[in-house]
């Protein structure tokens, strides 16, 4: 499994609130051994005050129990938090194994990262209750 | 219609059959997973990730047991870590932690019964929507407490999710005890490392007190020799004689104790010294020992004062040993002191102790070298051991024959101003110590 590490730059009317979004691209398989290196990019840009994360899952082949719980956590933490999670190009394979965990509705899933960041800038981007 | 109904109980059926078959892909990923992980923190980190997954729960905590003592560690997902930092407290004595003690599979919380005014624990879960939890463990051993929050899809947890739940756990309570076991494993390695070293240490030791040992019993013989030698040649004048004879009493006292001090040592290790402490008065034992090194006070034109209290009353202590650890003390101070220096030695009474100070003008003792003073074989530097002699096993002799008597020894130095070394002595027999019980060391065995 590979990943990738994007930082994309918002607008300059969004940037005193939110300056940035962390795009994580993972590749592959996301099972056990990719986690350690996932987990230390989504607590490095934590820790630099990031709450708001586009995951582009296009390349994912296989996604793991522990890989679907760090998604959950994410979501809810940055949802605690005034942020958002969004996922992007998620293949069939991969948005069947959601169907079956009963976790579609709690994810926000989008085809194209335009859409995601749209999403992830809008000012009422707010946790769900 | 009834066709309609048939294929979305079919649809049922294989999206819980996917299920299944996932799970069972974790549990088998998970086995081969945590048998790799060796390191507590992120096998715990992994476990939880994992049955969050396989749960779809969003918010989780796993309490770690860290030792005996039942304190935990906190790892938490989903929520915001300093809140749980904050506010999650678990008391090892307090009734969530004595319910998962005892508790087998996965508890909710809210039909557990457990009253909330008397479990702020339970009542901080609730606040945070964290409602089941389950205990780690192997055996009888509790390892943690994984506690779940609720599931983002709609459902209950299905027997088949709980029965998978507990083989998930029935394997991290195993690799938890076996990394506990790797702990124990790499901490006894670097015990025998540290042993070794010590050992290292100790021989190293041994090393230079062969070597100083040679020196200090080749000075006196030489000495003896040499002043014998003189003595044959004939018109020698006869007070010269005398001084010749007296610098070979001297030498010949010097070795005698130096004998005497291995031999001590080498009895205290064997724990075959035996000592007869007994009713006696120090004044009169100072002014002994005063009396024997009073050619080396003289010979270093130094001046000893000895302020003895009169009135001193009487203390225990074996006569012999103790004249040879305040004879070690005076050694010393005349040894460091310089020429003209000034040494004192006074006695005086504290309520249940007599001490004796033998204090000295000298170059004193560094801090950091204190500590070590009393070790064994332990000098200062190896200068020191060449410009004053000494084999290093004056001073751990006195605190071994002070300790072995119901006494102490301590010293109080500073560079450049001196040391003052304190013997204190009881004033009453120091009570035997008693047999130990047979039946308790039965019972903790």
């Amino acid at each position: 499994m590979t990943l990738g590490h994007t930082r994309f730059q918002a607008n300059s009317n969004d940037l005193h609130q939110d300056p940035l979004v962390v795009g994580l691209h993972i590749q592959g398989r996301f099972d056990a051994e990719g986690l350690p290196p996932t987990l230390s990019r989504i607590d490095k840009a934590r820790e630099r005050g990031c709450s708001r994360f586009l995951i582009d899952l296009e390349h994912v082949s296989f996604i793991g129990s522990a890989g679907i719980g760090i998604f959950l956590s994410l979501v809810e933490e940055m949802r605690n938090e005034g942020g958002g999670v969004v996922f992007s190009h998620v293949p069939p394979s991969i948005l069947r194994i959601f169907e079956v965990l009963n976790v579609l509705e709690f994810l926000e899933i989008v085809d194209d990262r335009e859409r995601a960041l749209k999403l992830l800038l809008a000012p009422e981007q707010q946790p769900s209750p | 219609m009834a066709e309609m109904e048939k294929d979305i109980l079919e649809e049922r059926d294989l999206a819980a059959l996917r299920k299944r078959i996932l799970g069972l892909e974790t549990l088998l990923e998970l086995t081969r997973s945590l048998v790799s992980v060796q390191e507590r923190k992120r096998l715990e980190g992994f476990l939880m990730l994992t049955v969050m997954g396989i749960l779809s729960v969003s918010r989780a905590i796993l309490l770690a047991r860290l030792d005996e003592e039942d304190s935990f560690r906190i790892h938490a997902r989903g929520l915001r870590g300093e809140e749980v930092r904050e506010n999650l407290r678990l008391r090892p004595s307090g009734l969530f932690a004595r319910r998962m003690r005892v508790a087998r599979g996965l508890v909710d919380l809210r039909a557990d019964g457990l009253p909330e005014r008397e479990a702020r624990d339970i009542r901080y879960l609730k606040k945070n929507r964290l409602h089941h939890a389950t205990p780690i463990r192997m055996k009888d051993k509790l390892y943690g407490i994984l506690i779940l929050g609720e599931r983002v899809g709609a459902g209950k947890i299905a027997p088949f999710e709980s029965q998978m739940l507990r083989s998930m756990l029935d394997i991290a309570g195993i690799v938890m005890d076996n990394a506990d076991l790797y702990d124990e494993m790499r901490k006894a390695n670097l015990s025998i490392q540290e042993q070794n070293e010590r050992l290292k240490g100790l021989d190293q030791m041994k090393n230079q007190f062969l070597s100083t040992m040679g020196h200090e019993l080749r000075t006196p013989i030489t000495c003896i020799i040499g002043f014998a030698e003189c003595l044959r040649y004939p018109g020698i004048e006869d007070d010269k004689k005398e001084e010749f004879a007296n610098n070979i009493l001297g030498q010949s006292n010097r070795l005698t104790n130096l004998i005497d001090q291995v031999l001590d040592l080498s009895a205290l290790s064997e724990q075959s010294l035996t000592l007869h402490p007994e009713k006696g008065n120090v004044n009169t034992l100072i002014q002994e020992v005063a009396e024997s090194l009073k050619i080396d006070i003289h010979h270093k034109k130094l001046s000893l004062d000895l302020e003895l209290n009169p009135t001193l009353p009487e203390a225990y202590f074996d006569t012999k040993r103790t004249g040879r650890a305040v004879r070690n003390l005076l050694d010393n101070a005349i040894k460091f002191s310089p020429e003209n220096g000034h040494v004192k030695i006074s006695s005086a009474v504290d309520e249940d102790e007599v001490s004796i100070t033998v204090s000295d003008d000298g170059q004193g003792i560094p801090e950091e070298a204190i500590p070590s003073i009393f070790e064994r074989f332990h000098q200062l530097d190896s200068s020191d051991t060449r410009s004053y002699g000494g084999a290093g096993i004056g001073l751990s002799l006195v605190k071994e024959i002070m300790e072995k008597q119901g006494g102490s020894v301590s010293v109080e130095s500073r560079p450049g101003k001196g040391s003052v070394f304190t013997l204190r002595l009881p004033r009453t027999p120091k009570p035997e110590s008693e047999p130990s019980d047979p039946v308790e060391q039965e019972a903790a065995t």
